[in-house]
Order: structure tokens, then sequence, then C-alpha cells
């Protein structure tokens, strides 16, 4: 019995980490190659979610296609955020940083309110699921993990085989270095700007693939402290640090739940959290640069 | 002419670290600049490599306005250069450091091309046995080699070189001077070579010699006659010698 | 000397300003259409309000606003409030409180010393309810939550505070009422609930009333807010096989965690979720899902309370019907707006103040007061009694609503209903295949 309940805890973990990686892996990557922190990151992640419902409501495109959607109005806003706003605040201070970005998080919920109003709205994609003897796993969190990996993989294979991925990540490496072999390094923020943004919308699609109800303007806030946590994990700065990181977070949150119950007179629910963040101070205390952080 | 910089000024707040600099550069020629430290010979190269951009004064390259060109425009024109202390970048393999010079230089290759064009170089520096190993791991004289093969995998028109041979052994030293003549003349690179103290290597390499001082041109003209001119002594001893 | 007409000048703007500064901003409050009777001394009597007209309560603050209006309107058209041989027409005096507490608290301080109001409508919510007890008890004025559910604040021991709406405590119970009467045998009862201060009330009042009508708790798990994965709970919650399942907390772990439950074709017999399938967002997301699960509410249109209702009960109907009720409303908010339980629960406030002070023949506070401890009377929002001790609404259900064939329909009480309950809910199965309830 409690074999089983373990057995699917871990399942859902790693689900859910899956999503959680995606999810972060843009924050890391824009972090990793403009050295910018999106406070504003959840918010994307809500154009994501309404971005999948909206497609889904209004002309019946199913999840998984909305991700080519999702895609393309990622690059374009992030194009457009970054040629107004980020381009100008390369050399400011941190803390310009961080407001500008915040305040462009803000201004994204309050627009989106304005145009979708502030319910919390869901779409009902019943494709149906395995059966197992334990539990249920419904194919639309196998079609978010899959998709996840997918687009990480691919990603992976874009950023070490290609002209512009080899680009950026000599940028990463030494600007000066990169501009003086010709790469030009404003084209280089402008495109690893709107990945970054491309990769947070689409893991908004994938999340409502997760979890498909309670889709609202503001519910970004919880996944932006998330995605923070997973990001320093994973060591800032690297987009697979943060990936494989989301697992484990995902592990942690669901997986330990049978365990934690264990404890006579344990509400583990409430206690995950403490376990994540616990987790995570004690990873950094062995490793402060994260899972796979460099210098 | 190749490269012509007229009037070039550059001030860094009070200092003045380029003044009213009169320079030519000739298609294939071999060039030294020389002059004690503080004489602005970085600067003069920021200058020209657009890292840096003059405050007064033109520079034209090939007889187009460079001035005001940011330095990944200056690039794909056949301008390239070397670092005196080597940039390489770390995580990526030797081969890929290469290639990227090859890939966004005036060749502009793609992906596969460059890789190959990047084995070509190596070979040609002759450290094409290490080009898997990650470049963070060379010795200080494989990465100032491999910086060379990455310049030139930029098929360059100008090659700039900071500093290339200080820390070189005699013997090695004069097998890169053998090189690099021998490339310059198999793909016609003027290549400009800075130094501050080995004289006796500009001898070998330098046609023509420019003496820096104080942000200024103190003297040019064929390389013997100018190192052994009293002035040039002077500014390096500061005093006669006998 | 122009040095001193100057100077005068100076102090006579300054004392002008001062003495205009004096004067109260007051918003001016709607005048209720006054009825013209001749014949007894006609007199004003203000009950006064703190209202959130901005802030984060806003929204609510204005349909508690036109409850108030509501009710006050159609005491003055009926005859006022008549006290010896005086008939008082009622007014409300409001002023926003911004929906902050210290606004609360010196409006309340305000309205009893400066305005000299002995009958105080409460502000919205328990937050801001519980600031303002202690101001309207220090002041010895009445004070009446419409807004305020948390039985924290009825026990303090605050005489003069007393409550309309039903309390956090009486949430979920009427429910349970409900499956009893239904299904004696349904014994099985779980709990999944959120872990913040309003859904615990509920649901800690909620399991002790649910042992004493011998319902058996087989699972009881909280949830933190903001929980994007209640699989671990729900797959051992499906291993206790209940027949009853009640929780939620909010909107969004509400519409998850009847995802969830469908997800993992986990089939109960009858589900109250707080708050989410109350509204129609729910049936947007949900689809199908939705079909048969329930929720309490203060108050929907279309309960059934009326004079007759009244009647049949033996008590004593006072107010305007539904249809007057939604009228007047309509006429106050716009054509195309709709009430939502928080005017039916001001406006119910009101009413009882009405029926109080009449009851006691005088509008001095302490008569006024004794005269709730055995007021009794149904009204458009249902009943209302308050217990003697603790002020505490005792009268009133929450009503059940239930999504039967893709409407939201009111099953419980059955003075309220307008629609046998659903029991048990189809399977998730079968909700797939486009079984609805009631249908």
């Amino acid at each position: 019995m409690i074999a089983e309940q373990l057995a699917a805890n871990i399942i859902y973990g790693l689900l859910l980490g899956g999503v959680y990686g995606l999810a972060t892996m843009g924050l890391s990557l824009i972090f990793g190659v403009l050295r910018v922190v999106n406070v504003g990151h959840g918010a994307f992640i809500m154009v994501g979610a309404f971005t999948a419902f909206w497609m889904f409501t209004l002309y019946s495109i199913p999840p998984l296609a909305s991700i080519v959607v999702a895609v393309i109005v990622g690059l374009a806003m992030g194009f457009v955020v970054f040629m107004t706003i980020i381009r100008r605040l390369l050399d400011a201070p941190e803390l310009s940083t961080l407001l500008a970005t915040f305040g462009i998080g803000v201004f994204i919920e309050e627009l989106s309110k304005f145009f979708w109003g502030p319910d919390y709205v869901g779409y009902s994609w019943d494709i149906g699921g395995i059966s197992l003897p334990f539990t249920e796993l419904p194919f639309t969190k196998l079609y978010a993990f899959g998709s996840s990996i997918v687009i990480a993989a691919l990603l992976y294979v874009w950023f070490s085989r290609t002209k512009l991925g080899k680009a950026i990540r000599a940028v990463v490496e030494d600007k000066e270095g990169a501009m003086v072999c010709g790469i030009n390094v404003n084209m280089v923020y402008a495109l690893s700007f709107a990945i970054g943004i491309a990769l947070t919308v689409t893991s908004g699609v994938l999340v409502t693939l997760f979890t498909p109800v309670g889709i609202n303007v503001y519910m970004g806030g919880d996944y932006t402290l998330k995605a923070f946590v997973i990001a320093v994990l994973g060591g800032l700065g690297s987009p697979w640090g943060a990936f494989y990181a989301g697992f484990i977070f995902g592990l942690l949150e669901n997986g330990s739940y049978t365990l934690l119950g264990l404890i006579p007179g344990v509400e583990p629910f409430g206690l995950t959290r403490f376990v994540s963040f616990t987790a995570l101070l004690l990873i950094l205390l062995l490793k402060p640069t994260g899972l796979l952080g460099g210098e | 002419m190749l490269l012509k910089l007229e009037n070039v000024t550059k001030r860094f707040g009070g200092l003045v670290a380029v003044n009213k600099l009169d320079l030519e550069v000739e298609e294939g020629e071999a060039l030294g600049i020389v002059g004690p430290n503080g004489s602005g010979k970085t600067t003069l190269y920021n200058l020209i490599s657009g890292v840096y951009i003059p405050d007064e004064g033109k520079i034209i390259f090939e007889g187009k306005d460079i001035t005001n060109l940011p330095p990944h425009k200056r690039a794909p024109l056949g301008l390239a250069r070397t670092f005196q202390i080597p940039r390489p970048f770390g995580s990526a393999s030797v081969r890929e450091n290469v290639a990227i010079g090859a890939m966004f230089g005036r060749a502009h290759a793609g992906v596969d091309e460059a890789l190959e064009m990047a084995d070509e170089y190596l070979k040609i520096v002759g450290i094409y046995e290490l080009r898997n190993k990650e470049a963070k791991l060379l010795t200080p004289l494989e990465k100032k080699l491999m910086e060379l093969a990455r310049a030139l995998a930029m098929k360059p028109k100008l090659l700039l070189l900071d500093e290339l041979l200080a820390g070189m052994n005699p013997k090695d030293i004069d097998k890169i001077i053998d090189l690099i003549k021998r490339v310059k003349e198999e793909e016609n690179i003027a290549v400009v070579s800075m130094v501050e103290h080995l004289m006796h290597a500009i001898t070998k390499f330098a046609e023509r010699v420019v003496v820096m001082h104080q942000g200024r041109k103190l003297l040019e003209g064929p390389t013997i006659e100018v190192l052994n001119h009293p002035e040039v002594i002077e500014v390096y001893l500061g005093g006669r010698v006998v | 000397m122009r040095k001193k007409v100057f100077v005068l000048v100076l102090v006579g703007f300054v004392l002008f300003f001062a003495g205009c500064a004096q004067q109260p901003e007051e918003k001016p409050t709607t005048t209720t259409p006054a009825a013209t009777p001749t014949g007894p001394k006609e007199e004003t009597l203000y009950f006064g309000a703190p209202i959130s007209l901005s802030g984060k309560f806003a929204k609510e603050g204005q349909m508690s606003l036109w409850g108030m209006q509501v009710a006050a309107q159609w005491i003055n058209e009926n005859g006022g409030i008549k006290v010896g041989n005086k008939v008082y027409k009622v007014e409300i005096k409001y002023y926003d409180d911004e929906s902050k507490k210290e606004s609360v608290q010196s409006l309340i301080e305000r309205l009893a010393t400066v305005d000299k109001v002995k009958f105080i409508l409460a502000p919205y919510s328990s937050g801001l309810t519980m600031a303002a007890a202690p101001i309207a008890e220090k002041y010895g004025v009445l004070m009446n939550s419409h807004g305020g559910a948390s039985d924290y604040i009825f026990e303090q021991g605050y005489y003069y505070v007393v409550q309309t709406l039903s309390p956090a405590s009486k949430y979920q119970t009427g429910f349970l009422d409900m499956v009893k009467t239904l299904d004696p045998d349904a014994k099985r009862l779980a709990l999944v609930y959120e872990d913040k201060e309003f859904s615990r009330a509920v649901h800690q009042a909620a399991k002790e009333y649910a042992e004493k009508l011998g319902f058996e708790i087989v699972y009881e798990k909280t949830y933190p807010a903001g929980t994007t994965d209640l699989s671990p709970i729900l797959n051992e919650l499906k291993a206790a096989n209940p027949d009853v399942l009640i929780g939620g907390g909010h909107f969004a772990d509400g519409q998850l965690l009847a995802q969830q439950l469908a997800e993992l074709n986990i089939n109960i017999k009858a589900i109250s979720i707080l708050v989410a399938p109350s509204l129609p967002a729910f049936y947007e997301a949900l689809g199908t899902k939705a079909e048969g699960i329930s929720a309490p509410a203060q108050w929907e249109t279309g309960v059934k309370y009326s004079p007759e209702v009244a009647e049949k009960l033996g008590v004593e109907w006072y107010g305007p019907t539904q249809e007057e009720f939604i009228k007047m409303f309509k006429d106050l908010a716009g054509e195309d707006a709709e009430p939502s339980y928080h005017v039916a629960e001001a406006a119910a406030a009101v009413l009882s103040y009405a029926k109080a002070i009449e009851k006691a023949q005088s509008t001095d506070v302490d008569r006024v007061r004794e005269a709730m401890n055995d007021l009794e009377f149904m009204c458009v929002y249902g009943m209302w009694s308050i217990d003697p001790e603790t002020g505490k609404q005792v009268g009133h259900d929450m009503v059940i609503i239930q999504w039967q064939n893709e409407e939201k329909k009111i099953v419980w009480p059955e003075s309220a209903a307008n629609a046998k309950p659903c029991y048990p809910m189809p399977t998730w199965d079968e909700k797939a295949e486009g079984k609805t309830c009631g249908s």
C-alpha cells in the first residue's frame, strides 16, 4: 500500500518536475547570457497559460498545437521588451533591472486583467489516460512531460550545433572576445532574451496541460518564486541545470509526500515546502554554485 | 593603402592615451609597433579593432571610413587581432574556438565548413592534436597558438598581434615568426606586431617599425635604423647607452 | 502700513480656509425617495456604515451599499419604522473606508461620536469587521455584521456586535444535514481543504458537527495555498473510499480539486467545495465534470423564501419579496446588474434593525439589543435570529447550490430550494459520456 502510494508520488513528482524544469529554463538562460534577473517571470507563464486557454476555447486548437503559437508569441514579446526596455538597462545597476522587470511583470498582469478579466478560467481537454493499478495517469500530463523533454532536447541541440547557438555560448564566455571575432553581441542579447521569454511562455501552455483549471491573471506569482528556487538550485545561468533542478524540485514537492506522511503527527503537504527549501539550502552548502553552476 | 589613421586622439578623463596619431599600413606589410609601457600601444589596438571609438580623427580601412563602426562590423571587413593575455572561449573545444573565427569573420562560414577550416588552421599552427580538448585546459603557449589560429580563420586582411611572443622561449619564437611569415605570404595578410621588449624578434619580422611614446608617434622607419636611433634608446632606458 | 495690511489679509485667508476645512468631508448620502405621509411626526433615523468604495473590497462594498439602500427605500415606502407616535425614515450615512483597517476604526469612532449614529452596519469582510468591533463596543453603539462571517468575532464577548450572515462554522454543516437526510447510510466523510484561516474554521466546525451527526471521518488532509498538484493527497483519498467529501478554500484550488478528482477517477456520492463552484466560471472551466458538485452560499437569486413560505413555517415575513428586491436593485444599479449575495446580506441587516427597533418600541441601543434576543423573522435573505449570548446568527441557513444540467440550482434547505438535490452524483465516466444531474 505504502509502496504503491510512493510509486504514484514519484511518478507525479517527475511529471510535475518536467514542467517546472522547462518553466525555469528561460529564467536561467536570460540570467546566464544577459545577467538580467527577470522578476516578472511569472507573468509570462501566465500569458502562455491564457494562450492555451484562448486557443482551445475560441478555436478548438489542442494545447499541443498551441505550443507553436506560444513560441511565436513569446519570441515577439521578448524582442519587443528587449528593444524597448532591457537594451537600455544592460549597463545599469542591478536594482534598475530588478525594478524594470518587476514593473514589466505587473504591467503585463494588469493589461491582461483589463482584457481578460480577473476570473479563474479553465478548459477541458479530456483525452483519457493510462490506468495503472495504483493510480491514473492522464495523457495530458504525459504530454506535458514529453513536450518539456522534447523542447529541452531541441534547445540543447540548437545551442551546440548551430551558428547562432555557438554565438550565444561565445558571448556568455567572453563578450569582448566574441565582439572582436565578429559576433554582434547586441543581437545575441536580443535573441537570447527572446528565446528565454519564448521558453517561459511555452511552459505556460504545458502548465495548463498539467492543470487545466485555475487559470488567472495573477497565477504567475507562485511560479516566479518556485522558478527562482529551482534556478538557484540548478546553478544560476545554466538552463540545463535549471531543467534537472526542476525534476528534483518536483520530486521533493510531490514525491516526498508519502515518506513524510510516515512520520507520525506530520501534515505532509504543509511540510513539502519546508522540505524543498531545506534541500535547497543543503545542496547549496555542499555546492554553493548550484548543481551545474559554473564560476 | 589598407589602413589609415588620421589625427586620431583618445582621451580617458584627463589622460590622453593616443595623441593626434597618424599611421598607415600597406597591404601585405609586416609592421612593428614598439614602445615602452604606457605609450598607448594597447589603446591604439583597441581603436583599430573598434573596442574604443576615437574622440578625434578618422580611421579608414580600404578606403572606407570605419571610425564609428562597432567591432563586430569590422571583423567581416577583414580585421582580426590576438590578445596579450589570450581570451579563449573556455568551455568550448579548441576546434570550436577556431571555428567561431571562421563563422563570424570575413569567411562567414557555415558550421560544418567552419569546423573544416578550423582543422586546417590548427594544422598550420601545429596544435591539431589538441582540437577536441577543452580550451580552458590548455597551456598558455597553446592558448596563444589557438588564438592565432582563430584570428587566421577569420581570413583577415589585417592581423593585429598583441605581444604574441611574450613569454616564449627563443626556439618557439623563431618557429612562430617563420609560421607567421609563411601565412602572411600565402594569404596576403598585413601583419602588425606589437611588442614592448622583444627587439630581436621585431628585427626578424618587421620591415618597418613605428615607435610610440606617450601617445604619440616618436619615430617611424626601417626597423634596424629606427631601433638603433639614440632617441629611441633614450626613451627606453631613460639615458644614453654606451 | 502696507506690511500690516498684507499680514491681516494673510491671516484672513488662513482663517477662511481653516474654517472651510472644519466641514466634514461628507459624501452625499443618497436621499431615499421619501414617502410623504402626513400625520404622525416624521423623523430621520440614520444607520451608519463604513463602506469599501475603493481598495480591494470595492466590488463587495458597492454591492453592500446597494443592498442597504434597497432595504432603506422599502422601509420608507412601507410605513417607515413606527415607534410610539413617531415615524422614522431610514437614511444610510456612509463613508469610504478604502478597505483599510485604520480607516474603518476612525470612521466608526466618527459615526458614533460626531454623527451620533447609534446603529452601525459593519464593513465588509471578517478582517475589517473584527477591527471595527471593539470600537463599536467602546462607544456603546450597535453594530450589525453583514459581511464578516468569522466565528471569532463573536467569541470575544462583544455585547453590541450582532450578526446577520451565517458564521463560518455553519458553511458546510447544511450540506451534511442534507446528505444525512438523503442517505443515512452514507457515513464515510472525507475533508480536503485549504490550510488558511477561513477554510480551517469552516471545516473544523464541520468536522465536529459531522461527528455529532454520526459521520465517520475516514480522511482529513489540508494543503497549502498555491498548491499546483493535489495528486498525492487525492491518491490517498481514493484508497480511503469515502462517500462524501467536503473541502476547498478559494477559486483556484476549488477548481483544481474537482479537476483532479475527475482525473484520478475518484467517485464520490456527494461533494461540497467552498467558493469555487458558485461561480459560472466553474462550469465553464470543467464542463460536465462540474455536474452534481455543490457549494454553500449565503444567498442566491432564485431562493424560494417568500411570504407564503414564511406563513407555512409560522414565522413573520418582513421586507420586499424577491421580485421587488431585484427590481429595486436594478433601479439603483442598472438594468444589467445582477444582485450578489452581498446585496441581500446588507439588506437583511438593515431590515433586522428596523424590526428590532419596532419590537423594542425604542431607539435606545440597549433596549433594541435586548429586543433582538428573541426576534425571529424571514426576509428575502432567509431566516434571521441570533444567539442572545454571543450575537451570532443562528436562524439563517447557508443554501446549497448544485450544478444540474448546466444550471446552478438551489437544493437546500427546503424552504429555499428550487430543485431537488441530485444524489448520488453521477460517476466521472458517466459525466464524460454526457450524463447530467437532474435531467
